[in-house]
């Protein structure tokens, strides 16, 4: 399954000019530099060794097709010369793989178009549609999209589609983005062009590969064409805060709004102390003095928003909140919104740390678990990394945040990290059977899926892996 | 310099979210690369800088003149940081390093050698604002002499800058302000040079422009353009001692909320403002300009679809007179577009590079509407 891995050549650059145009392949270092860094605080470094990068270690050539057709010439010209593709989209990932200096970077950022089709309520979208831009277009149409994560301004539909990621939205209420799809159409590495699923409201019977792409990392193919189911918007929202003395009461507040069967809110944000102080503070709203979550609930009609609030505020006040109260005030609710924002731009160097997707009544202790790990630290001083919680309670989603001192070089700080991402995996994640619910999985996290889904498991993913792409030229080094 | 120029550009995460909001990454559409935008080409030039390769590239200078600094980025950015202070810092080192600003710089390169030359980036075909003055009545102040309130009137004498010029002394002689203007003694503000990082031309023309007003005793500053009031207020270290810097829309704002310039005759437009990048994002006045329309009798005033923090830059920069090709049309086109959406007689702005570039948008997208492109004193005016 190795590919030949032959040295990208004036031939082969001048090959790629011929499909999609030569203003869309780019070939000189100052222009690929960007391609190669991952959203993150990261120097250019080599994600498995911290190893800094130099100037050969950067990807020759990058390509920017506008089409499946174009794609499939490129993958086509990619099995006959021997080299690897690495897919780009928004490049908001948090911990992906920089490409290698013998792959060439397929860009699918021109990849944009967009078709609502309102009468059999789904849209057609090109996976460089970001999550902004698909929902100020179905707003006039009276449709949302509620599955984006925290880069919803920048991030590829196409990318949340192959990692399926949840990001900020309430699982429980509009699921994964994969479970709007209807069907794709792929790229497959052989060249080949493939639409899965259909366009009808129901899903297909039997075997639908929709479900192999949506998740798949760009192991098995190229998405260009993403259809999704739509859902009405509701017009009115409102937005509540409850504070608690501590984390854990408002774990249990969490709890409470599950176990009382209150209805789904939008949007449940969990803030620990520390992080809410900041935000609070930052946002002009002064220390809340505690643990924070931040409740959005929608409704056909003001009173229906009021009402979905109201029971969701009643089952925090099961756990004596400091306070649990509707905001009416609009420059409140912003400043909120903002304070959920806002410490990321304090912090500045932070490291989200490994989603921790635990069961319901696991939330807690987990919670406890990410502090008592804080002192297993060991590449610095513990006291020197400041330990945050907050995640997305609608999913659910911890994040056991560290902040990482502005003073250590970047040797340290990719040892820190990756120190603290395995001690999450271990310690928290695959002790209290955690799930994963956002980031993609490969290749940084294959630890926690080894360990979660075991090798035999791992290995069967290979081998479907061999299936699609025999000559492993399309991320190759997603596995 | 440049160091820390690095260690800025280290503390991006590459969210980027200042891509998003690029009018410069907008506007080049389907050939848009993350060299377009902020993220691309300083890490483009961070890390040739590091490798000891070439980073004064082609690429790099077209992508520091190709951005308008609006501060768009800037408002975005999750890191908060300086984008635009660090694009004129590599400007400068571009300009530096190369020894030839007009090989790097283009036509804005010529901008600098004419203010050498002329005083004013303009060059010999700007004003003689004291023959000027002789001609509207404007007192001119005298060499230590005093002056309570100076009109700085900007280095622009084109047909359209003469009149708003003219506009706004005519309604400070209305509401009975007592104000000069320097006259000849007037040179150009240093935005210019300011912007394209040509630091000793830009401090001297700001002393050459302090001792003007030491020597005359001002008081207070008089501005209309948001490119010289944001370099007279920010930039030229005056803040804590006089003279004070006021921009028009505030101290017409006040002149009407006291009664001084009382507006009697209905305008019945519907108008939407155009915030200056400069005046809003870069200075923060986003209210006045609204107060004072809002107090126009018969005016309906609407928002465009982005606006306050969030408007769109108009493509000019106050360098449209250098840097105005097929990119700055289609940023004033998109924004014009806006105007356009939300059915407006009259954009109403305070830039003459505004006017300017909006003016042209309108032209080139010939709406069924017609929409005027207006300065905000001549609405004003109007309703007198």
């Amino acid at each position: 399954m190795s590919a030949r891995l032959l040295a990208i050549d004036e031939g082969v650059i001048s090959a790629l000019k011929a499909i999609v145009g030569a203003k869309y392949v780019i070939d000189k270092p100052f222009q690929l530099v960007g391609y190669h860094i991952p959203s993150s605080s990261y120097p250019l470094t080599d994600a498995k060794t911290g190893r800094s990068l130099g100037p050969d270690d950067l990807a020759k050539v990058l390509v920017r097709p506008a089409n499946a057709n174009e794609i499939s010439q490129i993958l086509q010209l990619a099995n006959r010369v021997g080299f690897p593709l690495r897919v780009r989209g928004g490049g908001t990932n948090v911990l992906g793989i920089i490409p290698r200096s013998d792959e060439v970077i397929l860009d699918v950022g021109r990849l944009k178009r967009m078709n609502i089709q309102p009468d059999d309520y789904y849209v057609e979208i090109g996976p460089a549609v970001t999550p902004l831009e698909l929902r100020r277009a179905l707003w006039p149409h009276g449709f949302e999209w509620l599955n984006f994560p925290g880069s919803y301004r920048t991030s590829h539909i196409g990318g949340c589609i192959s990692v399926n990621t949840s990001g900020h939205g309430v699982d429980a209420l509009v699921n994964k983005p994969g479970d709007w799809v209807l069907g794709l159409e792929v790229v497959l590495p052989s060249g080949e062009i493939i639409h899965t699923g259909s366009k009808a409201m129901r899903k297909p019977a039997g075997p639908d590969l929709t479900r192999l792409f949506v998740g798949g990392e760009g192991l098995f193919g190229v998405i260009t064409l993403i259809r999704l189911r739509l859902r009405p918007k509701l017009p009115e929202t409102l937005m509540g805060v409850a504070v608690f003395t501590t984390v854990h009461d408002a774990a249990r507040a969490v709890q409470q709004i599950f176990w009382s069967r209150a209805p789904y809110p939008i949007w449940l944000e969990l803030l620990d102390e520390r992080f809410a102080a900041m935000g609070f503070k930052a946002a002009g709203l002064g220390d809340p003095e505690g643990a924070c979550l931040q409740i959005v609930a929608d409704g056909a009609t003001s009173g229906e928003a009021s009402w979905k609030l109201e029971r969701i505020l009643e089952a925090c006040r099961c756990v004596n909140p400091k306070q649990a109260r509707v905001i009416s005030d609009e420059a409140e609710r912003t400043a909120l919104i903002r304070a959920r924002e806002l410490p990321m731009k304090v912090l500045r160097k932070v490291y989200l740390g490994p989603p921790l997707d635990p069961p319901l009544s696991q939330l807690p202790a987990v919670i406890g678990a990410i502090y008592d790990l804080h002192q297993k630290i060991t590449t610095i001083d513990p006291k020197q990394v400041d330990l945050m919680v907050f995640g997305h309670m609608g999913g659910i989603t911890v994040h056991a945040a560290a902040s990482v001192p502005r003073n250590v070089d970047a040797e340290t700080h990719w040892r820190l990290v990756t120190e603290w991402r395995e001690l999450v995996i271990k310690e928290i994640s695959l002790k209290y059977e955690c799930g994963w619910g956002e980031q993609g999985i490969f290749p940084a996290h294959v630890s926690w899926f080894r360990g979660h889904y075991g090798e035999t498991t791992l290995k069967l993913i290979g081998g479907m892996k061999a299936v699609f792409d025999p000559s492993n030229i399309l991320n190759p080094l997603n596995l | 310099m440049e160091s820390r120029i690095t260690k800025q550009i280290d503390m991006c995460i590459n969210c980027y979210t200042c891509t998003s909001v690029c009018p410069v990454f907008d506007a080049w559409g389907d050939e848009a690369t993350l060299t377009n935008a902020p993220p691309g080409f300083l890490k483009g030039y961070r890390y040739m800088e590091q490798w000891g390769m070439e980073w004064n590239t082609e690429v790099l200078c077209r992508a520091l003149y190709d951005c308008k600094t609006c501060g768009a980025c800037e408002q975005a950015c999750a890191m908060s940081l300086k984008l635009t202070d660090i694009v004129r810092g590599l400007r400068r080192a571009s300009v530096a390093r190369s020894g030839d600003r007009t090989s790097v710089a283009g036509r804005l390169g010529e901008a600098l050698d004419r203010i050498e030359e002329h005083g004013s980036p303009h060059g010999p075909s700007s004003w003689h604002r004291g023959e000027w003055a002789e001609e509207a009545d404007i007192r001119v102040c005298s060499k230590k002499g005093h002056a309570a309130l100076v009109y700085f009137i900007g280095c622009r004498s084109d047909a359209r800058s003469r009149r708003i010029a003219a506009v706004t002394a005519r309604l400070l002689q209305k509401a009975g302000v007592d104000f000069a203007v320097l006259g000849d003694a007037e040179t150009c503000c240093g935005y210019v040079p300011f912007s394209l990082g040509a630091d000793a031309l830009f401090e001297a023309l700001a002393e050459k422009t302090r001792h003007s007003f030491r020597e005359s005793g001002v008081e207070s500053v008089l501005v209309t353009s948001p490119h010289c009031y944001y370099v007279l207020k920010h930039q030229y270290g005056m803040s804590k001692t006089r003279p004070e810097i006021h921009h028009i829309s505030r101290l017409l704002s006040d002149l009407i909320d006291t009664g001084r310039l009382p507006l009697t005759q209905p305008v019945r437009k519907v108008v939407t403002y155009h915030d200056p990048c400069y005046l809003g994002r870069h200075s923060g006045i986003y209210d006045a300009p609204r107060a004072v329309l809002r107090a126009v009798p018969g005016l309906e005033l609407v928002e465009m679809e982005m606006c306050r923090e969030n408007s769109l830059c108009c493509g000019g920069a106050g360098t449209e007179e250098w840097l105005s090709g097929k990119l700055e049309r289609t940023i004033a086109i998109r924004r014009a577009k806006q105007a356009v959406a939300v059915g407006v007689d009259v954009i109403v702005t305070c830039c003459p590079s505004c006017i300017r570039m909006l003016e042209e948008a309108v032209d080139t997208l010939r709406p069924e509407k017609r929409i005027a492109v207006c300065d905000l004193v001549e609405v004003v005016e109007e309703a007198l």
